[in-house]
């Protein structure tokens, strides 16, 4: 009780707002390697708020009406059911076209792959978003669910099965983080540009290009002006920093296409997603398991370097 | 100041920022979002005692900050706490001074000052990211998706949102005054 009164006159004197102030100056220059005390009570602060903010998350959405972005046409659901499926069925194709690729590489150097490691076993979850970053569009965003329903730190956030949103960097008991791919702290992406009306086109002969985050949600590359890209080319995930599950993803669409000044045999492209992160309010996590060998199926950490 | 009615109020407004703000924001306009803490860093600012406004707001502005985490470069999000609880105390301040020249009940006013305080609260948290943003870190922290220029640009778009959806929260929050037990020693007439 004597501490209480001693803490309740220096709060009421004169000299703890300016106290609490130069603290607080201090706590902003430092640097961030000494503050990673932070998140605890940041993740406090955020189990308190979700049930509210997930309830202020679903009238936002209610009020944008509707969860798809409105690149997409209104369809029937059959009909988005079997666009779905048919681009599942490619994606799967891209990845299959990408993994043989890597076996006929692997096998020019004469090594041999146990045959459990080409077979990865995935967890999907539903995950609702329950809280987005409060002044940054292209900032993480906090979804329901985490080590209680199996979320695992590098999990991959799609849509519709095929469209790659972004990737999981921290999991809590009961909610993880997710960066949008699209967020410039995601590194350069290796990805292949499929001709508009070859979605399920030969990987290995399509032209590899390497996305740079712009951060206003689009993406920009370079690409030899002989490769002929167009507008409305299919952009996909071609990177062996990512998890095998996410191979053939579709990251967007080729938006614009402009001769560099500097170099006139390169184009600098655009590349914008179909689905925004901001637009939706749940998303399909896929966990890679572990194969029985004990190692993870694939992938590498979260974000590895892609060069 | 009833310190319960600040705290279910802050609850409300943080979460109605973390949750609700980002679905407001229009994709045409680069995704601008209004704030709702800072409609709350103003209301204090303009009917609190200077002590308690001043306090209520580093307090927000640290809630605020345990919210907006900045992203490592290849690595997780970090909290900085500082930014925000700053640039809330900086725009009370300013609030302050200027509170004694306007009519505080007025809609208007509320919303030209909401501009004015959020525009002060971006200078200095932008400022702080910034400064920050020099220092030799590995992974770097991301503070902003553009330039600093670009967010700045950002939040003026923010604050100007913010003052639209000032006109209507704000003529609440002022009904909502009898609830708050604001201490004012000069009553004025013109309230």
């Amino acid at each position: 009780m004597e501490r209480m009164g001693v803490f309740r006159s220096f709060a009421r004197s004169q000299i703890a707002f300016p106290v609490a102030l130069a603290v607080t100056l201090v706590l902003a220059l430092l640097p961030t390697s000494w503050l990673g005390w932070t998140s605890a009570p940041a993740e406090l602060l955020g189990f308190i708020v979700q049930p509210l903010s997930a309830i202020g998350d679903t009238a936002g959405t209610w009020i944008r009406r509707g969860t798809l972005s409105r690149t997409v046409p209104e369809e029937t659901p059959e009909a988005s059911r079997w666009r779905e499926e048919a681009q599942r069925f490619q994606q799967l194709y891209r990845a299959e076209q990408l993994r043989v690729q890597e076996l006929e590489e692997q096998l020019e150097q004469l090594q041999l792959i146990p045959i459990e490691q080409l077979n990865v076993q995935v967890n999907r979850f539903h995950a609702r978003v329950v809280a987005s970053h409060p002044t940054s569009p292209g900032g993480t965003v906090t979804l329901r669910g985490g080590e209680r329903v199996g979320v695992t730190p590098g999990a991959i956030a799609v849509y519709g099965g095929v469209h790659l949103l972004g990737r999981v960097i921290e999991v809590s008991a009961f909610s993880c983080r997710l960066r949008p791919i699209t967020s410039r702290a995601t590194r350069a992406i290796r990805a292949v540009v499929l001709p508009a009306d070859q979605p399920g086109g030969s990987m290995s002969d399509a032209p590899a290009i390497s996305l740079q985050p712009r951060g206003d949600g689009a993406f920009i590359a370079d690409a030899e002006t002989i490769w002929a890209l167009a507008e409305g080319d299919i952009v996909c995930l071609a990177d062996p920093a990512w998890p095998q599950s996410a191979q053939g993803m579709l990251i967007g669409l080729v938006e614009s296409l402009k001769v560099k000044d500097s170099e006139p045999l390169r184009n600098e492209i655009v590349i914008r997603p179909r689905h925004l992160l901001s637009n939706l309010n749940s998303v399909v996590l896929i966990v890679e398991q572990e194969s029985d060998t004990g190692r993870v199926a694939s992938g590498s950490d979260p974000e590895g370097g892609g060069s | 100041m009833r310190w319960p009615v600040f705290l279910i109020s802050t609850y409300i407004a943080l979460a109605l920022e973390t949750g609700l703000s980002s679905r407001l924001g229009p994709q045409t306009l680069g995704g601008v979002s209004p704030s709702f803490v800072a409609l709350l860093v103003v209301f204090l600012s303009l009917f609190a005692t200077r002590a308690a406004a001043l306090w209520a707001c580093w307090l927000l502005g640290v809630l605020m900050d345990l919210s907006a985490p900045s992203s490592q470069a290849g690595a997780g999000a970090v909290f900085i706490i500082g930014p925000y609880a700053l640039g809330y105390v900086f725009g009370c301040v300013l609030i302050l001074q200027l509170r004694a020249l306007v009519f505080r009940k007025r809609v208007l006013t509320f919303a030209l000052l909401t501009f004015v305080c959020m525009l002060a609260i971006s200078v200095v948290v932008v400022g702080v990211y910034v400064i920050r943003s020099w220092y030799p870190e590995d992974p770097q922290t991301i503070y902003f998706e553009g330039s600093a220029l670009g967010e700045l640009m950002h939040r003026v778009g923010m604050a100007a949102y913010t003052a639209v959806l000032a006109v209507p929260l704000g003529w609440l929050l002022v009904r909502s005054l009898p609830l708050w037990g604001f201490y004012s020693p000069h009553q004025h007439r013109t309230w």
